[in-house]
């Protein structure tokens, strides 16, 4: 395949793929290193990749799966090494994150900027799998189907591990005004 | 239409915010929301926690972002075309783990309790920009407690989420039989020198193992022959 076609192919999906990896990540070499991941598995198919007419689901699709099997790899391999060790691979990557364009008084600010902290804490807690669920449903728009689509079960499933996500992320932030577990 | 109670409501609250209710079970919903403080409040909760959540910033990316991601995808490409010429390497795909073989014996005590660092008798190749798994097989003949381990790695070495750590210490207890140590590493720059894993049991016998690493634009210097078995203490 000529490196010309491959990257016009993908070249203008990348910056929408980095959002998507880094939403799944929060770290931003990570998610530079998942996006490498997605393209070195996709290259040996892109004769295919031609002929897929919505390319954009379909590196979803991939990046979703190398995802959860890099965090299944790390999490093997942290166990072995050190249970202890100090090292949060979803911790935010928060000096590399930009202020809000608006102008807002330095309090407002840093009320924005800790309320973010948490959520995405968070969000660290939960698993790889739910954490994937509310990313691209709750943050990226994915419809129901196009989740089952993406996760390979059915609309159903989907929806129930979808809730149970969000309950979860809700204790996590009790006492968030936003928060409330439900009775 | 169905009249609603505070605890249907509530459960129903999340499909009414995905809009995957029915028309009625919709209207029945919507109905109870307005005349209910509790329920109303709970639906500005989840709706609010959605917006956060959509809010969350993103890193700006540079003009040039898509640029650098391909070229430093061709440069892997390529270094991963370069090994797969080393045949005496086994060839793996990113992240694919690597099994090595061999044996070292680590005494403990006058019993015959030991383990053994199943050691590899191949150079390990890491491509540049690449992140290779290194397996290496712990084997104990009986369970090992509080086990001392050390790491150290060559200058432009280093494992995935350790970045500029040339030295790692940990403890661990070593099981019966095999104990799989996976380590994940990447090649920063040239490498063309040792691995070390010293491995030490609470008794104090000790017991160091060396492998040779080498990056891939570079042919190592030393003879390179399969099989090359490394000296066993």
């Amino acid at each position: 395949m000529m490196k010309q076609e491959f990257d016009l192919l993908v070249g203008p999906l990348l910056p929408w793929l980095f959002r998507l990896a880094y939403r799944l990540t929060n770290h931003r070499q990570d998610a530079e290193d998942l996006l490498q991941s997605v393209l070195l598995k996709i290259y040996p198919q892109m004769r295919e990749l031609q002929h897929i007419d919505q390319l954009k689901p379909w590196l979803g699709k991939v990046l979703y799966h190398e995802f959860i099997d890099g965090q299944r790899r790390q999490k093997r391999w942290l166990q072995l090494l050190d249970p202890q060790a100090p090292r949060n691979p979803a911790a935010p990557d928060v000096e590399s994150l930009m202020p809000g364009t608006e102008a807002e008084a330095p309090d407002r600010q840093l009320e924005n900027r800790q309320c973010h902290d948490r959520i995405i804490q968070a969000m660290s807690t939960l698993s790889s799998e739910q954490r994937a669920l509310i990313v691209l449903h709750d943050m990226e728009g994915y419809t129901m189907e196009e989740l089952a689509l993406t996760l390979d079960i059915p609309t159903g499933t989907v929806k129930s591990r979808l809730h149970r996500a969000r309950q979860r992320l809700r204790l996590c932030l009790a006492g968030e005004p936003f928060s409330e577990p439900y009775v | 239409m169905t009249t609603l109670s505070c605890q249907h409501t509530m459960k129903q609250l999340d499909d009414y915010v995905d809009h995957t209710l029915s028309h009625e079970q919709d209207q029945a919903v919507r109905a109870h929301i307005e005349t209910c403080t509790p329920c109303a409040t709970r639906l500005q909760q989840i709706t609010a926690l959605q917006a956060q959540l959509k809010a969350l910033p993103l890193p700006q990316l540079e003009p040039d972002f898509t640029a650098r991601q391909l070229d430093r995808f061709w440069q892997q490409h390529q270094a991963r075309r370069l090994s797969r010429r080393w045949s005496w390497t086994v060839a793996a795909s990113l992240l694919l783990g690597i099994a090595l073989g061999g044996g070292l014996t680590l005494w403990s005590g006058a019993q015959a309790q030991h383990a053994t660092l199943a050691t590899p008798s191949e150079t390990f190749i890491l491509p540049l920009g690449e992140v290779r798994e290194l397996r290496l097989n712990v084997k104990s003949s009986d369970h090992v407690p509080g086990a001392s381990l050390s790491l150290r790695l060559p200058a432009n070495a280093e494992l995935v989420d350790y970045p500029g750590e040339q030295e790692l210490n940990w403890q661990a207890d070593l099981k019966q039989g095999s104990n799989l140590l996976i380590l994940p590493l990447r090649a920063k720059g040239n490498v063309e020198n040792e691995l070390v894993l010293v491995v030490l049991s609470p008794a104090g016998h000790q017991q160091t193992k060396a492998l040779r690493l080498a990056s891939a634009t570079k042919m190592p210097t030393w003879p390179q022959s399969p099989g090359t078995a490394l000296n066993s203490i």
